[in-house]
Parts: C-alpha cells; structure tokens; sequence
C-alpha cells in the first residue's frame, strides 16, 4: 500500500485545491449553511456547473463517454479535498449511478444520458426504499407491469433525497412475483415530469429535505429498462459498490476536528485554556488517531478498486468507522464548548460555525442510510471472518 | 421491560397522577404542530398544573404548597421530562428553592405562593460568559441596590416576571442573589437560536435596580443548585425512559426480514445494555434524591448528572438509528426528545464537569486509607 500520493495525484491534489480555491466563495458556504449542502441553491448550482465544465463529472469515466478515465486514488482526493473546504459532494449521478448504466445501460440509454449527465443537465434521485422496505429492500412492492411497448408503475417511494429537483428517477420496481425478492426486482429510468408522479416534502431533524414519491399508474417506455427484466438487484449492488469511494470518507470530520482544536486554542473555562486542559488532550488525540485510520482505509479501499479487487469488507468497515465516529466527534465538539455548544447553526455566536450541532443532527441519517451499520456488520463477520449466517 | 416506576409508593403515586394530567395537554402530536418545536412556554398547560397542585407540590403550607418532600418533587420532574414540558417549570422551580433556602419570610410570602397559583414566572441568571457554575468566578456586581454585568444562556429571561441573579455585593465581595425584574431599565435580552429550540438568552445588566437583595449563605445556595441540578437530572432520565418506550414500541411493530427487527440479537443487546445503563443511572437519582432532602450532597448530585447525561446521549443515539428514516423525519416528533437531551447534558452541567467535581470530592477519600 502506498501512503503519499504519486507525482501524478500530487499534481492532481494541487488542481483541486486551486479550483476550491478561486470557486468556493464565501457566499456559496453561507448558502450552504442554509440549506444544508445539498438543496440546489443558486450558488451551489454555479458552482456544480463549474465543476461539471472542468469534466469532473466523468472524472473515472471511459474517454468514450466523456469521462478523464482518473483513478479511484485521484477520485478519493477530490473528494476528501472538497469535504475538507466544505464544497457541495459530487451528485452520485455521476459517481454512482452514471458507472452503473456505462454496464448495464442500452446502447440508446447510454447516447442519451451519458453526455447530459457529464454536463450536469440530467440528476437523478434514487428511489428503492418504501415504508416497509428499508434495510430489507428486496422485499419492496412497488410494482411495475408490461403493457405492450410500455411498462406500468405504481407504489409509494420515501427517503428520496433530491426529488425534488432531479430531471430522473433510478427506480427499483417489482416485476415478479410478490415472493421472488432480489430475484424479481427491475431497474428503470424514469423522467420526473411524466404524469403520475407526485412528489412530496419528508422534513427531518437535520433541516435536509428528503422526499416522498407517488407513481400512480406511471407509464414509461420499456427501453427506459437498465439491464434485464428481474435484473435489477445486480444493477443496484454495482450502484452501491460505485459509491463505495464516496462514502466513508473522513475529509469533513478532519475539518471539524481542525476547527475545534483551533477553537481549543483561543477559547478558556474559566482560567485554563481549553487547549490545555488534560481531559480535552486525551479526547482530541483519540479522534485524531481515529481520523487517521479512517483516512487510511480510505487510502486502502480506493488502491484496492484501482487494482481491480471489489473491497467489499473494507468498504463496510470504514462505512461504521466514519458514521459512528461523526456522533462521537460532533457531541465531544458540542460539550466541550459549554453552554455555546447549545447554539443551533443559524445563531451567528454558535461555536465552529454551528458545524458540530448540525453534523451531530446530521449523524442518524448516515449511521442508518446507505445500509445500516448492523447490515455493514454482518458483511465483516460473514464475507470477512467467515462466521455462518 | 414494564415503564419501571420509582420504587417507594408515595413517588410511584406522584407519577401516575403527573402522567395522567400531562398525558392529555402534552401529546406529542400537539408538541409537533407548534412552530417552536413544543418546547417554549405553554401557558394552557401552565394553568393545568397550577390548577393541579403540581406547582406548589413541595411549598410550604403557608405559601400555596402542599409541603411534599424532595423525592416527590424529582418523581414529578421525571413526568415533566417525559412529558417535555417547557423549560420555565424547572427555571421557576430553581428560582423558587433559590427563595425557599435564603429568603427572610415576607420574600418567601412575596414569590412562592404566586408561583405555586401560576400567575408568576420566575427564571435564574446564573452563568456568565466565562464561567458557568463556578460561583467564585462570577464578575456580576450589585452596588447602590443596582445590578450591573452579564449573564448568559439564562433560561426564560423573555418570559420570566423576575430573576434571581448570582452576583457578588460590591464592598464585601459576598456571593449574594440580587432578585431583578426583567422589564425595569438598564435590562438588555438579548434571545439565542438553540439546539433545544427553548428560551435562552444574554442578559446585559446595567445598573437594574435590585429589588430584593438575598444574602447567600454558601450551604444553603449549594443546597438549592444541587436541588435543581437533581431535578435536571430526573427530567433527563424521564425522557430517556419515554425514549426507550418508543424505541420497544418501534423494534416490536417494525418488520423487515420477516420478523420483528426486536428479534435480532444485535437490537436486544443494544438495547439490554441502555436499559442496564438506565437502571444504574435512576439509582443514583433516587440516592441523590433521597440525601437532598435533609442537606447539601455534592457527591451523590453529580454522580447522577453525569450519569442523566450519558445514558440520555446514548438513547438518543440509540432510539435514532433503531427508528431509523421513522425517527428522522420531524414527523415522528423523536427530535423533540433529542434536542431537548442536547440542551439538558449542558446545563447543571456536562458530564465531564461533573466527573471532574466527582473526582475532586473522592480524593481526600482516597488519600486517606
């Protein structure tokens, strides 16, 4: 394992950090501190588009397709770079779900999408879970059936992020029987504006709007199918194995650990510099040494998709490492700075910007999404110790 | 688990009645509605519990109480937390055990029994910028019967008719409690946006007429910020069983796999260790409880703050993740419980504050064998 980057990812280190650097104003981090990252605000649009117009949007995409065929290293860098400044993520339409229809997309489908995703004109927003289909998705229900060249949808999605401003839904339907789980599950691509479709707000406690989505009799074309009829659970595992780079990475963590020693060193109890006080020393160099672990997994995982493995065990481990790691750091952050610890992130006193307060609110969503830790666990004992299911 | 009620009969009874009373006016539909999160002051539910009784529960007689001991006071507390009732009880109750411990009798007979009836909120402008219960460090001062400094994060300044501020007499540098009407002049408020979504604010005192002056006798003001610190306790561990309730509830009725997510072991263990950790931390409560009643007990209130404190954090967390997206989105009304947790771990507080007094209270002890 290497662990400093190659002439190559250093060059390419500094090119993010430089672009950060002349894009991220100070505007587009106070939108960002309004609507929570990930709203499609004016200034976080402009600032996409500027990413999307230095091709970062095909970062390890095929030249084929539009994509600068980078590494998962270099892929790795950009994204703990920009968590690092507090720069809006790449969309996981193009990190995630974009890979995903280069395998399994039709020709069509591929000129199509492909080049409009690259340009950032098509997002999509993922809908697999329904209200009784979470952690459990291949028991979801919403059904899809053929009707001559067209396949009809009904059922009720929840926990889609970004519904309300994506042009496409990377839909998971039931297209077998209603016992064939995984194996009768399909994937489709449904533009947002066809009739039926009723979209609607799911507020939660991190001030981040999620979504309920209604398919009421939604008809769409059948070459809008990705993969096979039935095939869609190998499409959502190669969805989730994309985004394995981008979750779990440590850069916002890093940042807030950063600030918070900074606020250590100009913030007192009483008469003892915070900086100074042993209990807080103790604390601080515990998370430190974590981040540094969760850093190098990242390291790991990515030099490992580079060299053609699938580090399905290592992924799920640094998926817990970070998430857990988020409440613990974000909470430590918030009582040690006392009484201000309370402020929310709208009050401009609160300490660290309000970055503590709002990633502990933060912190439930990411221990239980993207398969909860409990899920992440039984895939490092059962695929990495070898324990029975 | 069964909800465990407090062991002795009398708390046990405290209980039932507080729970039936707040179970009507404090539903947590009702709380979600309200735009401020249910948390600040609720005037319907006020008269309610003056109405009851349940705010003059410990007074004396003679002013508008019903004299019951400390331990009935913390059973209730424990409803009211559950209940998320607002934060102007417990900064009533602070500024009333402030009185009933170092008020001569015609100021006791001035505040109690108005409190007791409901017409009459009381708050206690208690931390300052730098410092926060640490009272030799309190820069605040009275001079000329005036107030002059500042207080901050103090609780209910906007809703409260008086406060009772900590500051230290000018000449004599005695710790003194300068009670100041929050409408007179030279009194700034000044709201912070809260994690809790509750009321508190930076107060800016420049010479406030002082309108009663309480001469501090050090056991007696410990005694009264033990109390409430007690009673921040009880309200932390009430919501954290009424967390746990829920999160039973969920894990029973919520099914994935074919079964109940409660049948799988990784969720009973979780979940067997908090009620252990529950259990352990209302044990401490109930000794604290028990000892407050006849003096100061320093050691016995922060073993059971620190303890509030990190079992309500871990249930939180726990009930959180249990619920998943069904506890994430506001609709499921458990942020009310979780914000108000943030907010209650600091004051009276944190828990290494508490660890750290615990710690320096022990040491001679140790020193000694």
């Amino acid at each position: 394992m290497r662990f400093h980057d190659d002439p190559e990812e250093a060059t390419w280190r500094s090119a993010v950090r430089a672009f950060l650097a002349e894009n991220l104003s100070a505007g587009l981090l106070a939108e960002l501190k309004c609507t929570n990252g990930r709203h499609g605000g004016p200034e976080e649009l402009t600032f996409l588009r500027m990413v999307a117009e230095q091709g970062w949007y095909g970062l390890n995409w095929p030249s084929e397709f539009g994509g600068l065929e980078k590494r998962a290293t270099e892929q790795l860098i950009l994204i703990e770079e920009f968590d690092y400044a507090g720069a809006p993520p790449l969309p996981t339409t193009v990190t995630s779900i974009g890979p995903t229809l280069i395998i399994y997309g039709s020709p069509a489908s591929k000129r199509e999408l492909l080049p409009r995703m690259v340009s950032g004109e098509c997002t999509f927003a993922l809908a697999y879970s329904e209200p009784d289909a979470g952690t459990d998705l291949a028991s979801l229900r919403t059904k899809a059936v053929r009707d001559g060249e067209e396949w009809v949808i009904s059922g009720e999605k929840v926990w889609c992020s970004y519904a309300h401003f994506c042009t496409h839904f990377w839909l998971a339907v039931r297209t077998g029987t209603p016992e064939s789980r995984h194996r009768g599950i399909s994937l489709f691509i449904v533009p947002r504006d066809l009739d039926g479709i009723h979209v609607s707000p799911l507020w939660t406690w991190g001030d981040v709007r999620t979504n309920q989505v209604v398919f009421d009799s939604v008809r769409v074309s059948a070459s809008n199918l990705v993969g096979e009829v039935n095939g869609g659970w190998e499409c959502i595992r190669a969805a989730l194995s994309f985004e394995r780079v981008s979750a779990g990475t440590s850069g916002r963590l890093r940042r807030l650990l950063d600030d918070v020693r900074d606020y250590s060193e100009r913030t007192y109890d009483e008469d003892e510099l915070l900086a100074n006080s042993a209990t807080f020393r103790l604390q601080y160099s515990e998370f430190d040494t974590e981040l540094e672990i969760a850093h190098l997994m990242g390291l790991r995982t990515a030099q490992a998709i580079d060299d053609g493995l699938v580090p399905q065990v290592e992924a799920s481990m640094q998926k817990i490492l970070v998430t857990e790691l988020q409440t613990e750091i974000s909470a430590w952050a918030m009582a040690a700075s006392g009484l201000s610890g309370q402020l929310d992130k709208a009050d401009d006193a609160a300490p660290l910007n309000g970055s503590a307060e709002w990633m502990f609110r933060e912190a439930p969503y990411l221990r239980f999404g993207g398969g909860t830790n409990e899920i992440q666990r039984n895939i490092v004992a059962q695929q990495g110790l070898g324990l029975p299911r | 688990m069964k909800p465990q009620l407090a062991g002795r009969h009398e708390e046990s009874e405290v209980r039932v009645g507080a729970r039936g009373l707040l179970e009507r006016v404090r539903a947590p539909e009702l709380l979600n509605a309200r735009p401020d999160h249910g948390t600040t002051h609720d005037p319907l539910l006020w008269t309610a519990l003056a109405e009851a009784g349940w705010l003059g529960l410990w007074m004396p007689e003679d002013c508008g109480g019903s004299a019951a001991p400390f331990r009935q006071l913390v059973a209730f507390h424990q409803e009211a937390g559950r209940a998320l009732v607002p934060t102007t009880l417990l900064s009533s109750t602070y500024f009333s055990l402030l009185i009933e411990q170092l008020a001569d009798t015609d100021t006791r007979q001035q505040y109690l029994p108005r409190i007791a009836s409901g017409e009459f909120l009381a708050a206690v402008a208690d931390a300052e910028p730098h410092a926060y219960l640490k009272l030799d460090a309190y820069r605040t001062r009275l001079d000329n019967a005036t107030v002059t400094g500042t207080k901050d994060f103090v609780r209910n300044a906007s809703q409260a008719d008086a406060l009772a501020v900590l500051a230290r007499e000018g000449a004599s540098e005695q710790l003194i409690v300068a009670i100041v009407d929050p409408a007179s002049s030279g009194v700034a408020i000044s709201e912070h946006l809260t994690v809790g979504h509750d009321s508190q604010a930076l107060v800016s005192l420049n010479e406030a007429p002082a309108v009663a002056t309480l001469y501090a006798a050090r056991s007696g003001l410990d005694l009264a910020i033990q109390r409430a610190t007690c009673l921040q306790a009880a309200e932390l561990l009430g919501a954290a069983e009424y967390v746990l309730e829920l999160t039973l509830i969920h894990v029973r009725t919520r099914h994935q796999f074919g079964r109940a997510i409660g049948s799988f072991q990784a969720v009973q263990h979780l979940l067997a260790d908090l009620a252990m950790r529950l259990d352990g931390a209302r044990l401490l409560m109930d000794k604290a409880a028990h000892a407050l009643e006849g003096g100061p007990a320093a050691l016995e209130t922060s073993r059971a703050k620190a303890r509030a404190n990190d079992v309500a954090h871990r249930l939180v967390v726990a009930s959180h993740h249990l619920h998943g997206g069904m506890g994430y989105v506001r609709e499921g009304g458990l942020y009310l419980w979780s914000q108000r947790q943030k907010a209650a771990e600091q004051w009276f507080g944190s828990t290494a504050v508490h660890l750290k007094k615990i710690a320096d209270l022990v040491r001679p002890a140790m020193s000694q064998t």
